[in-house]
C-alpha cells in the first residue's frame, strides 16, 4: 500500500478534527495525533482501510472539512464509516486520552468460584426468588 | 476436506440419494459417493443446495413434494434499548452478548396483540470506541462534532443495553430461492433471501422495546435510547426445510431423515419448525446429536446407495 503522504494526512487532520474538535479540556484529534503516529498504528491494527480511506480523502481533496464531512455522511456512508472509525480509533489509541477520558480497558475481575454470587447477595434477584416460580413445564415432564 | 463446494447432489435410479458433485478451488468437478448424505449448511445453505438439485425427475428440487423447501424463514428481529445512568458502571468490562437474561415476557398474551414473546439479554455497552458507533446509538444521535467529549463522558461507563431476541413466526412468504442471476465465484447459482419482517413481529418488537424503556427507567436510567433495527439479523436460520410428521406439510421425519428420501438426513437449523426467541446453536447441536443416535442405532435397517 503507498504511504500516506502530507497532502492525505493534511486532509484527513482536516476532516478529522471537524468530527472530534478540541474542547471541554480535551485534544481535538490531530492535536492528539490521529494523522501521525496513531494512523500508523491504525492501519497496522486494520490494513483493510488503507484503500478505501485513500479513495475517501482523494475524493474531497481541496474541498471545505465541514463540508466534506456533511457530504460523506449522506452521500458516502461506507466511506465516512471507515473515516470515523480511523479517526475515532486513532484517537483512543493515544494513552494520553485514555487517562483523560476514565478508560483503564479491560480489566481481569476474578470470580471466586467458592463464593456465592454477588446477585444473590446484593438483593438483585430477591424479588424473583420471592414470587416464585412461573414457567411452563414442558408436556410430559413433572415440575420440578 | 476443504475448498470444496458442492453443486449439486446426485440421485440414483432407486430413489436414494447417491452423493455429491464438487467443485476444488482450481474449478475442476468431483463426484463423491456416500452411503448416507447428511445436509448441515444452515438454514440457507441447505435448501441452497435442495433446489440447485432439481432434475427432470424432481424439477422443484431434491426432498421438495411438500413444496416447503426454502419457505417459511425466521430470522429473529433484534431490538436493542440503551440506558444511560449517572452513577458509574464499568459498562466496558465483561463479555459481549448477555450478562444476565429475562423471559419476564415470553409467553402469549392475548391482551398485547400479537403471539409469542422474546427473550432480554442485559449486556454492557463497550469501550470507547464503540461509544461512536451508529448502533446502538442511532444515527440522529451522532456523536460527531462540538458534543463529541460531552457524549462520550455520557454514554462511557455509564450505560447498559437490552438487547432483544423476537420469536419470528413461520411465514411461506419469507424464503430462500435461487438467485436467477448472482453466482458464487464458482459460478454455483447464489441463494436470494426473500424476507419481510411480520406483522406480528413488528408489534411484538414495539411493545418489548417499551417494556425494556420502562426496565431501565426503573433501573435509575435518565435517559434510553431504542436503536436502529440490524438490517442483517441473520445470525440465526431457521425454518426452511421443516420437520414434522405429515410428509405432505414438512420436509423431514422427527428424526432429520427427509421424507422423500431414506437416505439424506438434514442437521441443521433448517428443520426448526418455529423459531424460539432463542440463540439456537445449542439445540441445533442437541437435535443433529440425536438424529445422529438414531441414523446409528437404525444402521441395519437403513437403505444407503450402494
Amino acid at each position: 500500500m503507498k504511504p500516506f503522504d502530507s497532502k492525505r494526512r493534511a486532509m484527513l487532520a482536516a476532516l478529522a478534527d471537524v468530527l472530534i474538535p478540541s474542547g471541554d479540556g480535551m485534544p481535538s484529534a490531530s492535536e492528539a495525533g490521529v494523522v501521525g503516529r496513531w494512523l500508523d498504528e491504525v492501519l497496522k491494527l486494520r490494513p483493510d482501510f488503507g484503500s478505501p480511506l485513500s479513495a475517501v480523502l482523494d475524493g474531497v481533496q481541496g474541498a471545505e472539512p465541514a463540508a466534506a464531512v456533511a457530504r460523506l455522511r449522506t452521500d458516502d456512508p461506507a466511506g465516512f464509516g471507515v473515516l470515523a472509525e480511523v479517526v475515532a480509533g486513532g484517537y483512543f489509541l493515544n494513552p494520553v486520552v485514555r487517562k483523560a477520558i476514565g478508560y483503564p480497558g479491560q480489566q481481569p475481575v476474578p470470580i471466586e468460584p467458592a463464593q456465592p454470587p454477588d446477585y444473590e447477595q446484593d438483593g438483585l434477584i430477591a424479588s424473583v426468588i420471592s414470587r416464585g416460580r412461573i414457567y411452563r413445564p414442558t408436556p410430559g415432564r413433572k415440575r420440578v | 476436506m476443504t475448498g470444496a463446494r458442492v453443486k449439486r447432489l446426485l440421485m440414483g435410479s432407486n430413489g436414494l440419494v447417491k452423493g455429491a458433485l464438487y467443485v476444488d478451488r482450481e474449478g475442476k468437478e468431483h463426484e463423491q459417493r456416500a452411503g448416507v448424505t447428511i445436509l448441515a449448511c444452515n438454514g440457507i445453505g441447505t435448501p441452497r443446495l435442495l433446489l440447485l438439485s432439481a432434475a427432470n425427475s424432481h424439477p422443484d428440487g431434491l426432498a421438495n413434494s411438500s413444496g416447503l423447501v426454502g419457505k417459511r424463514l425466521m430470522m429473529h428481529p433484534f431490538g436493542t434499548v440503551v440506558g444511560l445512568f449517572d452513577e458509574g458502571l464499568d459498562s466496558w468490562q465483561g463479555a459481549w452478548g448477555q450478562h444476565i437474561h429475562s423471559l419476564e415476557f415470553y409467553e402469549t398474551d392475548a391482551s398485547r396483540g400479537f403471539a409469542r414473546g422474546a427473550k432480554w439479554g442485559l449486556q454492557p455497552t463497550g469501550g470507547p470506541l464503540s461509544m461512536t458507533h451508529s448502533y446502538p446509538w442511532g444515527e440522529e444521535n451522532a456523536i460527531w462534532g462540538p458534543t463529541f467529549h460531552s457524549q462520550l463522558r455520557k454514554r462511557l461507563g455509564r450505560s447498559a443495553m437490552w438487547g432483544i431476541i423476537a420469536e419470528d413466526l413461520p411465514e411461506e412468504s419469507n424464503r430462500v430461492v435461487l438467485d436467477p442471476v448472482k453466482k458464487d465465484d464458482s459460478g454455483i447459482p447464489a441463494a436470494r433471501i426473500q424476507y419481510r419482517m411480520s406483522e406480528n413481529s413488528r408489534l411484538l418488537m414495539a411493545f418489548h422495546q417499551e417494556r425494556a424503556k420502562e426496565s431501565l427507567e426503573a433501573a435509575g436510567a435518565y435517559e434510553t435510547v431504542i436503536a436502529p433495527f440490524i438490517r442483517a439479523t441473520g445470525w440465526h436460520l431457521l425454518g426452511t426445510a421443516m420437520m414434522g410428521a405429515d410428509p405432505s406439510r414438512s420436509v423431514v421425519d422427527q428424526w432429520g431423515r427427509a421424507h422423500d428420501i431414506p437416505n439424506l438426513y438434514i442437521f441443521d437449523g433448517s428443520t426448526w419448525p418455529t423459531s424460539a426467541g432463542m440463540n439456537p446453536t445449542a439445540t441445533i447441536a442437541a437435535v443433529a446429536l440425536r438424529g445422529v443416535d438414531h441414523l446409528i442405532a437404525e444402521r441395519r435397517s437403513a437403505r444407503v446407495s450402494t
